[in-house]
């Protein structure tokens, strides 16, 4: 069948989890919308409704399609639900159980992963709604579980839960060179200038390495605008492309970024930094200093400019008419200008 | 930043062709329509912001002079590089077109930083001079970002 609507798209998806996962002889779907367009996937949520031994059974699903675009680096979807499967089942992380994978283009246009809606909501941590929403969790128990769950994935066993059979293991003390050499490869790709500030980011981080830790999981987009909540508990952990086997404290790094905060005391606008060390330090089995997250911080702020380097590239030369670009590609400046704030001038 | 031209008329191709046919109301959509001409307008009447690289162009010109100098006088293992580059600032210095002589004084900047940075002698205080001038360039710079 060919989707040429939303409605069509709606019927197909339906029949497809009704033939792979529910095995009815008949579905009613209650419920079915698109979420908000990402920068990477499409999202769709759809509530089903089927009969079975005399009682009605209703359950709500997610399909993530995937998107292909200029902004995003060739993703393996295959992948992506191995790790899911193995976290969600084996882990007591809260991560969506995923059910299929679909490999044939042909049936939405594009691979895609059909998995578990979990119950909560997501906020935008900058919005109001956002701003509201953390203030009053940072005085409660969710700040703790923000915590225990970093610390959680950064301890797990990725050896025996066979995760690194999808996820490459390198050794430590050449991860950090690769991960600049990743974020310079980028930068000569899509750069419009040779830029003396960036230039000087990239020399600060090849000089003042930390020493090497011994590697683990790690999500690499860790914050509170990925996160699901419900009354004061985190139920679940969403936005797991990044996932690698890489340095904790490039985690730690990220929720303490400025572009995470900006304005806020908080880090992620939930947890002091003391106390957000502290908890994390109780957990896990090794020790970091403010000096070495400093160092991932200014990684970050690199990758936040890059980040904006890349709409703008895409926008100039590649002609997109997403105007999410033009004004991410705008923002290199305002990145720039912090970046030059966080290096002291 | 971005050309002003190109951004408009994109800006107004997006206004016509995705956002005025899903536009229901008819005021809005009204209002959607005199937006595109508005733009158009507005495009003919303005020109392009080069002020901002102008003034980089002439701190980077003077700060850069200055800073080779004083490398250079330092007699450190770096000095005949610098000579070399105060050779290229003096060929950039010719360079008529704002946008052409902005990037390649950029250029120039970010090879004097890398060597630095390389420099197997301790050059903290120069790199420490080339952010004093990177403090002045962004401040004049951060006028481009609303």
């Amino acid at each position: 069948m060919k989707i040429e609507n939303e409605q069509d798209m709606k019927s197909v998806l339906a029949n497809y989890i009704n033939e792979q996962i529910i095995k009815a002889d008949h579905i009613e779907v209650v419920q079915f919308f698109k979420a908000s367009g990402g920068w990477s996937d499409d999202v769709f949520i759809l509530k089903v409704r089927w009969g079975e031994n005399d009682s009605k059974k209703e359950q709500n699903y997610v399909v993530r399609k995937k998107k292909d675009g200029p902004m995003i680096e060739e993703k393996d979807f295959l992948r992506q639900f191995n790790i899911l499967d193995i976290l969600s089942k084996d882990t007591n992380l809260p991560v969506p159980e995923v059910y299929c994978y679909e490999k044939d283009k042909s049936i939405i246009g594009n691979e895609f992963i059909v998995m578990e809606k979990i119950e909560g909501k997501s906020y935008v941590p900058w919005s109001i709604e956002g701003r509201q929403f953390f203030k009053k969790a940072s005085k409660g128990n969710i700040r703790k579980e923000f915590v225990s769950y970093l610390a959680a994935l950064h301890s797990l066993d990725y050896h025996s839960l066979l995760l690194d059979h999808h996820l490459s293991v390198m050794d430590s003390k050449i991860y950090l060179d690769r991960k600049i050499e990743e974020l310079e490869g980028l930068y000569q790709q899509h750069k419009f200038i040779e830029d003396p500030l960036i230039t000087d980011a990239f020399e600060w981080l090849k000089k003042n390495k930390p020493e090497p830790i011994p590697l683990a999981v790690i999500h690499n987009d860790y914050r509170t605008g990925n996160l699901l909540y419900e009354d004061d508990i985190v139920t679940g952990i969403l936005d797991w492309e990044s996932i690698e086997i890489g340095d904790p404290r490039l985690d730690i790094g990220y929720v303490c970024s400025k572009s995470n905060r900006m304005d806020s005391p908080l880090m992620c606008y939930l947890i002091s930094r003391e106390e957000f060390y502290s908890l994390y330090k109780q957990d896990v089995n090794f020790d970091f200093d403010e000096k070495d997250i400093y160092y991932f911080e200014v990684y970050h702020q690199l990758r936040f400019y890059m980040i904006s380097l890349l709409a703008g590239d895409i926008f100039v030369r590649k002609g997109s008419t997403d105007l999410r670009m033009v004004r991410q590609g705008f923002r290199s400046g305002l990145m720039k200008h912090m970046l030059a704030e966080l290096l002291g001038y | 930043m971005f050309d002003k031209d190109y951004t408009i008329k994109l800006i107004s191709q997006v206004i016509k062709e995705e956002i005025i046919p899903s536009i229901d109301n008819s005021v809005v959509r009204e209002q959607a329509i005199a937006m595109v001409s508005v733009l158009k307008n507005v495009n003919l009447n303005t020109l392009q912001n080069l002020n901002p690289y102008e003034e980089v162009n002439e701190l980077l010109g003077k700060e850069l002079s200055l800073l080779l100098e004083k490398v250079r006088k330092q007699e450190k293992s770096e000095s005949e590089l610098m000579k070399e580059y105060e050779i290229q600032l003096a060929e950039i210095e010719k360079i008529q077109n704002v946008k052409q002589k902005w990037a390649e004084l950029n250029s120039l900047f970010s090879k004097i930083i890398k060597s630095l940075y390389h420099s197997e002698e301790n050059v903290e205080e120069d790199i420490q001079e080339c952010r004093r001038i990177l403090r002045k360039q962004l401040n004049i710079e951060i006028k481009l970002v609303g």
